[in-house]
């Protein structure tokens, strides 16, 4: 893969912390909510969240 | 990541949630606050995307912008369907476009000003609500027991009580409705649901989002008074950061972002 510049660094950095976070945070909140609406826009939450993580941490 | 040989960070994992079994945010907040999350990931994937000259990265934040978008449109149709968006300010209606006359429309710092305009309406709305639901995560985060990060959280909640504060006292002079405020949907009893790490993190996040929002506010409203209003409040948020990243140093929490030198030495 090509050297990645500083703004792509920067911003995967960044990207990788708060989706390990909301992927973490999202689940929790997913597993306590207590209507079939809310749980199913934060299915789609942890979703995105657990597929960007995975997406960088690809080795 | 891995494959341009870059190291990551250090992930959270479920060892950062400390109460796997205690519901804290009412639904409706819950709602509240991934609108305002998606919102600030939003804007942070699209100036991603047109930042990056790298194709596959590109694509990556080009995927992700579309599905975050489709979240946020989720939460919106949730807000709208609990009534939570509300309340909705009317402007009436005119039938041509009306040029400025008089310098009048930039309003003054002293004495009668003009009504607010819906760009203003707009701003000073969407900025109440992201102030408004830090600080009900402020709250809910004081519950920790390191007195010094308690402390810190707290602080930041009377910094977001008093910019609420400044915000509504623009719309009383108008007698625009009262904004609502979120007191009742969040825990603050008990232990702490999450480690300190997380809290600070997720703190610096959305005071980040907070103090560019305020920015964006105070250049892209024309009354002079709105301008000033926001400024000082970003100008507080900032110094809230900087007290954030260095208790974060402290704590041992802080990763340092890649310098454009290695073996720097200062």
């Amino acid at each position: 893969m090509e050297d990645l510049t500083a703004s792509e660094i920067t911003n995967l950095i960044a990207s990788f912390s708060t989706n390990t976070m909301a992927s973490v945070v999202t689940s929790d909140l997913l597993k306590k909510a207590e209507s079939d609406d809310v749980r199913s826009m934060l299915e789609l939450g942890v979703q995105i969240a657990k597929a960007e993580v995975k997406v960088l941490s690809i080795s | 990541m891995n494959q341009a040989g870059r190291v990551l960070p250090v992930p959270f994992t479920e060892q950062d949630i400390l109460l796997p079994n205690d519901k804290y945010y009412s639904d409706n907040f819950v709602i509240l606050l991934k609108y305002k999350l998606g919102q600030d990931a939003l804007n942070l994937y699209v100036t991603s995307l047109s930042t990056s000259t790298n194709p596959e990265v590109r694509a990556f934040y080009k995927k992700l912008s579309q599905d975050t978008a489709e979240l946020v449109e989720k939460c919106i149709e949730l807000m709208v369907k609990r009534g939570l968006h509300q309340p909705v300010i009317h402007i009436p209606k005119s039938d041509e476009v009306e040029r400025a006359q008089t310098k009048k429309v930039l309003g003054k710092f002293i004495g009668e000003k003009r009504p607010l305009s819906a760009p203003e309406v707009l701003q000073i709305q969407n900025n109440f609500v992201s102030t408004e639901v830090l600080k009900e995560i402020l709250r809910s985060f004081s519950k920790t027991e390191t007195s010094e990060i308690r402390e810190h959280f707290e602080r930041g909640k009377d910094m977001c009580s008093k910019h609420l504060e400044m915000m509504q006292a623009k719309f009383e002079k108008e007698e625009l409705p009262q904004m609502p405020t979120w007191e009742s949907e969040v825990d603050t009893e008990g232990l702490p649901h999450f480690s300190d790490r997380l809290m600070m993190f997720k703190v610096s996040l959305m005071v980040g989002a907070i103090g560019a929002r305020y920015g964006v506010t105070a250049t892209a409203t024309l009354r002079k008074d709105i301008g000033a209003t926001f400024s000082k409040m970003m100008g507080e948020v900032v110094l809230y950061a900087e007290d954030s990243a260095a208790l974060m140093i402290k704590n041992n929490m802080f990763d340092e972002p890649p310098l454009v030198k290695l073996n720097n030495n200062i």
